[in-house]
């Protein structure tokens, strides 16, 4: 199957970022700061999208980034960080599950909002209220139902529809052919499609 | 229009959503949309379903929750260095003037007047410190100021 998407420089890691990079790489504690400030966030939000638990995320993405560093002489500046830096996240993921039954997916009900962190914030773009308050509910139910698909298929919706991942870049990360990223995300999109019916119909006419 | 020979393969349509198709599939996507119901049907839920997954914002930690940037070799060294050297003056000094506080009381009253009352605090210290170190990871209110 031919796919527009072909692997290759896109998304490599521009000018100014290699050379943070090797700065970082030679012991530059400034470039090693600003490093761990640009990429830290959304490692963080990866786990947690992937294990949908704030403390579990925050451990998985400390001991990430501490690889991240330690194994940064080994890292080719002309690659993109970002699927890099998710494939040590997830690889730690993938140990915290072998390790132990990670917690049960985070309650998003509506104590939640009381919560000291909150792990979701729903972002309110229109002005239909009515479709609002059904966009919102869909949304926190979205959020819940990724904890009912497999490990495979959540982690590659999480890479395109959560982090907007390209094709390639999914298929850099996970270490699988493009086609296979279409068909698995495909049959993620098929199952969540099907525990969300009842939610979809109102919502689509 | 005349129908497609071929069996149309599902897959497609989550590369016509995400723009990852080539010219031909896409064509051959468009086509069905024209023809299937069911199929737009499923575009549009898929696409909203990827609008709400995009649109969804999450909390960052807060600043104090992210590690500190893995020191360097020598650093690391010799603060391990620190630590174990004061560790084991701690516990040598100690033991040195148990042995020696033992060695000469005579009285077992008298050791357990001296060594009781420190003896005592030292294990509930123990027993808070350890049971706090094992909930620690999981108390929701650790960030609380009072």
């Amino acid at each position: 199957m031919t796919l527009s998407n072909a692997i290759g420089t896109e998304n490599a890691t521009s000018g100014p970022e290699a050379d943070l990079i090797l700065r970082a790489r030679s012991g530059d504690r400034g470039a090693q700061e600003e490093l761990a400030r640009r990429h830290r966030q959304s490692a963080y939000f990866l786990a947690l999208q992937l294990l949908g638990n704030p403390d579990d995320a925050l451990d998985v993405v400390q001991d990430a980034m501490l690889r991240f560093f330690a194994n940064l002489h080994r890292f080719d500046v002309r690659r993109p960080v970002r699927p890099w830096l998710y494939q040590i996240v997830r690889n730690r993921v993938l140990d915290l599950h072998r390790r132990r039954k990670v917690r049960k997916h985070d309650s998003l009900d509506a104590s939640a909002a009381d919560e000291e962190r909150p792990t979701l914030q729903l972002v309110d773009e229109s002005v239909d209220l009515e479709k609002d308050a059904a966009r919102s509910q869909l949304q926190r139910k979205l959020w819940q139902a990724l904890g009912e698909l497999s490990h495979n298929q959540r982690e590659i919706l999480v890479l395109r529809d959560y982090q907007d991942l390209s094709y390639s870049e999914i298929a850099e990360t996970l270490k699988i052919p493009i086609g296979t990223v279409m068909s698995r995300l495909h049959g993620a999109r098929k199952k969540l499609r099907q525990v969300l019916k009842e939610d979809l119909r109102c919502l689509v006419h | 229009m005349a129908r497609s020979p071929m069996p149309f393969d599902e897959d497609l349509l989550s590369g016509y959503l995400d723009g990852s198709l080539s010219h031909r599939e896409t064509q051959r996507v468009r086509i069905q949309l024209e023809e299937d119901p069911e199929s737009r049907r499923q575009l549009a839920e898929m696409s909203l379903l990827r609008d709400l997954a995009l649109a969804t914002r999450f909390s960052p930690p807060r600043d104090d929750d992210w590690p500190e940037l893995p020191q360097t070799r020598i650093s690391l060294i010799s603060r391990s260095l620190g630590w174990l050297l004061l560790s084991a003056w701690g516990l040598v000094v100690s033991g040195l003037a148990l042995w020696r506080f033992l060695a000469e009381a005579g009285d077992p009253l008298e050791v357990f007047l001296v060594l009781g009352l420190p003896g005592g605090f030292v294990l509930l210290f123990a027993s808070v410190l350890v049971d706090r170190i094992r909930s620690l990871k999981h108390d929701r209110y650790r960030g609380i100021q009072r």
